[in-house]
């Protein structure tokens, strides 16, 4: 992984100016109007080399980490094999030239997903977020599917390079063709919105925190939840103003939303979770206000400070891992921060490299995240100040996101780090292995990395070559720049003043009115669960017993008409009976059978067909199988009837075709 | 060479040979019904194929050609009715017959165990093999009727004779079932012997009536070239007030629909997978459905390719229907073989969205939605039997944390699952995407509605829940010997024997998802030939 690193680095320097773009055919047919020809093929321009050095590097370093992490766990080939097919599937959507295999390895993604999240499968709460996350990504991937099959059937190519130049010519077309091509862009918000976790497919992230925790890290935090931010960055041609502004609502929505639930959790694992929601909720403001290179930005800072809260979060549940009796809900004890304090003195320079990330979180100009955030929200205004009607609501939200990201941040900072002590693990040196890459990811947290001056991202080396990319650069003063800004930098040191006067004394019972409202994010889950899960499987049911009774009560009526009696006794007992003694021998019985019913076949005729369909139908009205008639006891019978009467109303069919 | 002769025949020297032989005495029809079948695959991928593939590289349309005057008889005034012992395959043909030679093997390796008068069950088994292989090559409508007809007959003793509890019961319906739908065959086979003529016999004084297929498909600018002037299916007869050509297609396509099966006539397929034994319900989902479809395209499309056009919508909506049915019920079963069945249904009906498209992609994405299905339904039942054959139970509830006690199993289920829920990377999702691909381009030109195909998606994820859920109990949680303590003992994981099923399936599954042009290559231009000739002949006669 370090040497795919490396290669990444290497290949960054060498192809950053000039896109490469190489192509094979996958799938080529050559009749019908439109002959189809399904490439596959790698594209780098300097997006893609980006994400590539930082799909690689974050990668190596959780690896390096997973080493002390995942010591002892039983299955760890398994692990390793996951999280490689992981890297190879993401990998694959950062490269792939055209959207087919961006969905192909899209797929893919979410089946490694699947069996990380799933990895400890042995517990029941695991193996239900696991089919949880599938599923819920599933319904984004259909989208996305239908989305790029409409796109197709317009443009007959899924490659990115043409895909441009059609949207390129996109005014020359009709009308309906328009149409069809924004919902096309339509549709594939849907995957984005599975994959980066929006609303209202958001529930799983947070139950994927079941995974072990570098999984959660590396996949749930700073790399697969991004694809859906990217696959929109990229394909952002494709997207019509309609669609860029059910973006903007649903990343809103999203941000308020999991900003305040992660201010009601419990769990160290879920706030950093729902966190993750509500950061992927800017970056998706951020693609629909159309400022793609800054959404862009934010993922990479995300990234890594993410990332890094993750690592500490890690480390924090790998040391605790001994068990506490006093588990006060269905938290698991190593996770819970109420048992959690003053872990600042045990582990002095875990809180020192937890530093950065967490003020990169919350916003504070010299971090990273101030400059991204910073970025989207004077975006905002700036968007808002050219619309009418209700737009500022988007603008407000974000700064009261930032004012909540500050506050729960600046809450598990108390929580974890401060406080009074509580006696969880013991005091003791951490591994080099865990420290280092939290240690890195921490110096990525710094805005130095990013951008000399601290309080403008715009000069930012990252984003400026994005923007080339995007050509939507260009300075950003929104009206009353100056007291926007003073804003985005104050309401973060608001919330964690105000985290810091909550809980200096630790953790206290006392919360807040609507705790349980937001904890439980809204009761989306519960409405999933108890309401929409259950129609699906109550019309699942109602279906099947319409099967079973209705549908199938076709053949039982006619074979109670055609027969007399119905099917389900025991109709070829004596044959069965005969199977040992060979076939050969039970032909034989078979035509002995035959031979006297074919002999009685015609006084049969009148009374199993006619009396059968008066009693048949007499017996539909008395109640199933409640028959007594015996006379007609062997099966064979049945179907001879059948044939017999079939043959009849052939011949008859044939004399009429001839003579007609 | 005759090689399509020599792929049919050869089972039934097999078939002779084991008449003759001694009642005990297992291993010799074992190996040789294994040694006939690999020969099958062998001589299919040796010899037949790379001939198929040098005479279709110089043109045609039909390849592999046998034709022979096999029964003639006279008419007196009438004519003379000359039916042909006529053998080719297009790329339809072909596709399946190289599944059916895949399939074929393994299902012997599957019945390896097999307990009691193994000489009647090989022999049945050998016909079976002749049968399905004649069906898909014979081009003579009375050839196919035969062969489609006495398939019902060892199908129905493999199941009544070697099935389960309900085997009477079962193996009854599934013949009742068909032999409904083959009756409807037969009265539109006699219909079209008295409504075309051959060309290169017919002469001024005398008709002579044929079955010969490509006579009847025979059409040009919105004429029927052969046929009999105001016969039954000529163009504008009518048959109870209603357009004869019309409803002939619609009276086969139910007879198909049935074999495929289709909602509301499927229900004989659950009963008979349940009691069937593995490599049974392997044969019925592998190769057996496909018949249904295959006959859908030649027999239906093709000698009605007007019906086809007219009935576009019925055709959508039942793929549709079946789709969504067959999913919305798997989720529902409680038995791993009925879930697997219905499953079974719901691919099916991509298969007639994809034909109803009336799209070169769609209808040749359906051809090979029936190549896929095929390897993966078989190993899909193959991972079904593995389970049955430890422990005589298939109730999903009473499986839990198998991946622990059975791990290479649960790589194989893992496997089979995903693949069939259409995860890229696997055969199945080339298919369904060509499938979809041609669905919402006719829905964009005006053929299909467009809710159609994306209600058609909705499948894809209730194709996740369900496999997801039965994977999830079965496999994860932890083993729970409660009450069913000799379990334990008896889960062991996969032995040689099953291995050699699961391996290949498994990796042409996987080979076919990452190559598909390995297989589409060969017979895409010969099927999407086909596909555009249908369709246009369509549009004309029924403009015309």
């Amino acid at each position: 992984m370090v040497l795919a690193f490396g290669m990444a680095i290497l290949q960054c320097l060498w192809g950053w100016e000039s896109p490469i773009h190489k192509q094979f055919t996958w799938l080529e047919f050559s009749h019908g109007e439109f002959p189809l020809k399904l490439t596959g093929g790698i594209y780098l321009d300097k997006l893609s080399l980006a994400l590539l050095a930082l799909v690689t590097g974050i990668s190596s370093l959780v690896l390096l980490f997973s080493q002390v992490y995942m010591d002892g766990e039983r299955h760890l080939d398994r692990y390793w094999a996951y999280l490689s097919f992981f890297v190879f599937s993401m990998l694959g959507i950062v490269l792939s030239d055209n959207l087919l295999f961006v969905f192909i390895f899209w797929e893919l993604v979410g089946l490694s997903s699947y069996l990380l999240i799933g990895f400890w499968f042995e517990k029941e709460a695991a193996s239900k977020a696991s089919q949880k996350a599938f599923v819920l990504n599933r319904i984004g991937d259909v989208l996305f599917l239908s989305g790029m099959l409409i796109i197709h059937s317009q443009c007959h190519t899924l490659d990115i390079e043409e895909l441009i130049t059609f949207a390129g010519n996109a005014e020359s077309l009709s009308e309906s063709s328009q149409d069809l091509l924004s919902l096309g862009g339509l549709l594939l918000i849907g995957g984005a919105i599975g994959k980066s976790a929006q609303f209202p497919l958001q529930v799983w992230l947070p139950d994927a925190m079941e995974g072990p925790t570098p999984v959660s890290s590396l996949i749930h935090a700073a790399t697969m939840v991004a694809a859906g931010v990217y696959l929109l960055a990229r394909y952002h041609f494709l997207l019509g103003l309609e669609a860029q502004m059910v973006i903007l609502v649903i990343g809103a929505l999203t941000s308020i939303m999991a900003a305040l639930a992660a201010a009601a959790q419990w769990d160290i694992k879920k706030v950093l979770a729902y966190s993750t929601l509500s950061q992927l909720g800017y970056m998706m403001i951020g693609l629909g206000l159309g400022a793609w290179s800054m959404a862009l930005f934010h993922l990479f800072t995300h990234a890594f400070f993410k990332c890094a809260l993750f690592l500490v979060a890690g480390v924090i549940i790998h040391e605790n891992h001994t068990g506490h009796p006093d588990s006060k809900q269905d938290i698991p004890p190593e996770n819970d921060m109420r048992l959690m304090g003053n872990l600042r003195r045990k582990f002095p320079w875990l809180f020192r490299l937890y530093l950065p990330p967490m003020l990169a979180l919350a916003g504070l100009p010299l971090f990273s995240g101030f400059l991204s955030k910073d970025g989207i929200i004077l975006a905002s205004f700036e968007w808002a100040s050219n619309m009418k009607g209700n737009a500022w609501l988007i603008p407000t939200t974000a700064l009261i996101t930032s004012y909540l990201t500050a506050f729960y941040i600046g809450r598990q900072a108390m929580l974890v780090f401060g406080g009074p002590d509580r006696d969880m693990a013991e005091k003791h040196p951490l591994s080099w292995k865990m420290l280092l890459p939290i240690g890195i990811l921490s110096i990525f947290s710094l805005s130095f990395i990013f951008s000399i001056n601290p309080l403008d991202g715009e000069h930012s080396w990252l984003l400026e070559s994005f923007s080339t990319l995007f050509g939507d650069a260009g300075h950003r003063e929104p009206p009353f720049f100056e007291l926007i800004l003073a804003a985005s930098i104050l309401l973060p040191f608001l919330g964690l003043g105000r985290a810091y006067f909550l809980y200096r004394n630790g953790f206290s019972e006392r919360s807040f009115p609507g705790f349980n409202l937001l904890s439980t994010h809204f009761f989306q889950d519960w409405v999933y669960e108890n309401i929409f899960a259950k129609i699906i499987l109550f019309l699942s049911n109602l279906l099947d017993w319409l099967d079973r009774n209705i549908v199938e009560g076709f053949f039982t009526l006619f074979s109670r008409i055609t027969v007399n009696k119905s099917p389900e006794t025991d109709s070829l007992g004596e044959l069965s009976e005969l199977s040992d003694k060979g076939i050969d021998q039970g032909l034989d019985k078979l035509g002995h059978l035959l031979g006297p019913s074919l002999a009685t076949l015609s006084s049969r005729i009148d009374h199993s067909f006619i009396d059968g369909l008066v009693n048949g139908l007499v017996g539909l009205f008395r109640g199933a199988g409640k028959r007594t008639d015996q006379s007609q006891k062997n099966g064979i019978q049945a179907y001879l009837t059948g044939i017999v009467l079939s043959l009849l109303f052939m011949l008859g069919f044939i004399f009429w075709i001839i003579f007609k | 060479m005759p090689h399509l002769s020599i792929l049919i025949w050869l089972p039934l020297v097999a078939l002779l040979v084991m008449a003759f032989g001694p009642r005990k005495g297992k291993e010799l029809y074992r190996w040789s019904a294994l040694v006939v079948s690999l020969l099958q695959l062998i001589w299919v991928l040796v010899a037949a194929l790379p001939q198929y593939l040098t005479e279709q590289a110089e043109g045609g349309k039909y390849f592999l050609q046998e034709k022979f005057n096999w029964i003639g008889f006279s008419l007196g005034d009438l004519g003379r009715v000359q039916i042909d012992y006529f053998l080719a395959v297009d790329g339809l043909g072909m596709s399946l017959i190289l599944l059916t030679t895949i399939i074929m093997p393994i299902a012997v390796i599957s019945s390896w165990k097999l307990g009691h008068n193994v000489k009647g069950y090989f022999m049945l088994f050998m016909l079976l093999d002749l049968c399905m292989i004649g069906v898909f090559c014979a081009l003579d409508f009375f050839l196919f009727y035969l062969f489609y007809e006495f398939m019902l007959l060892p199908m129905f003793f493999l199941i009544g004779l070697w099935g389960g509890p309900r085997r009477e019961y079962a193996s009854l319906k599934f013949f009742i079932y068909t032999l409904v739908g083959s009756v409807f065959m037969l009265l539109i086979m006699i219909g079209l012997l008295f409504s075309f003529t051959d060309p290169e016999l017919n002469t001024d004084e005398l008709r002579v009536y044929t079955l010969n297929m490509t006579h009847m498909m025979a059409s040009s600018g919105g004429e029927l070239l052969n046929v009999v002037d105001g016969s039954i299916f000529d163009l504008g007869s009518t048959l109870l007030g209603v357009n004869a050509r019309l409803l002939a297609f619609v009276v086969l396509f139910v007879g198909f629909a049935i074999k495929l099966p289709m909602i509301p006539v499927h229900t004989w397929l659950p009963d008979a997978h349940v009691e069937a034994p593995t490599p049974i319900s392997v044969l019925l989902a592998g190769i057996l459905l496909k018949v249904g479809g295959y006959g859908m395209l030649r027999i239906c499309f093709g000698i009605f390719p007007d019906g086809a056009i007219h009935f576009q919508w019925y055709v959508g909506l039942m793929g549709v229907i079946s789709i969504i049915y067959g999913a919305m019920v798997a989720m529902a079963q409680k038995d791993l073989k009925r879930l697997v069945a219905y499953s079974s249904i719901s691919h099916m009906g991509f298969h007639m969205l994809g034909i109803s498209s009336l799209t070169v992609v769609g209808m040749t994405g359906a051809v090979y939605q029936l190549f896929t299905h095929g390897i993966i339904s078989a190993m899909l039942f193959l991972v079904v039997g593995v389970i049955y054959d430890r422990v005589h139970d298939r109730t999903i509830e009473n499986f839990r944390g198998l991946w622990n006690l059975m791990p290479r199993f649960a790589f194989f289920t893992l496997i089979g699952f995903f693949a069939s829920l259409g995860m890229p990377g696997f055969a199945a999702f080339v298919s369904e995407l060509l499938v979809f691909m041609g669905a919402f381009q006719s829905a964009i030109e005006g053929g299909l509605p467009l809710w159609m195909p994306a209600v058609g998606t909705l499948g894809i994820i209730l194709g996740a829940v369900y496999y997801l859920r039965t994977f999830r109990q079965m496999f994860f949680g932890k083993f729970d010997p409660h009450n069913t303590s000799s379990w334990k003992e008896k889960l062991t994981d996969l032995n040689l024997r099953e291995y050699v099923m699961l391996l290949p399936l498994a990796a042409l599954i996987v080979l076919l998802g990452v190559w598909p042009s390995l297989i589409l290559d060969l017979f895409e231009g010969s099927m999407g030939a086909y596909a555009a000739e249908l369709v246009e002949k369509g549009r004309e006669l029924l403009n015309h």
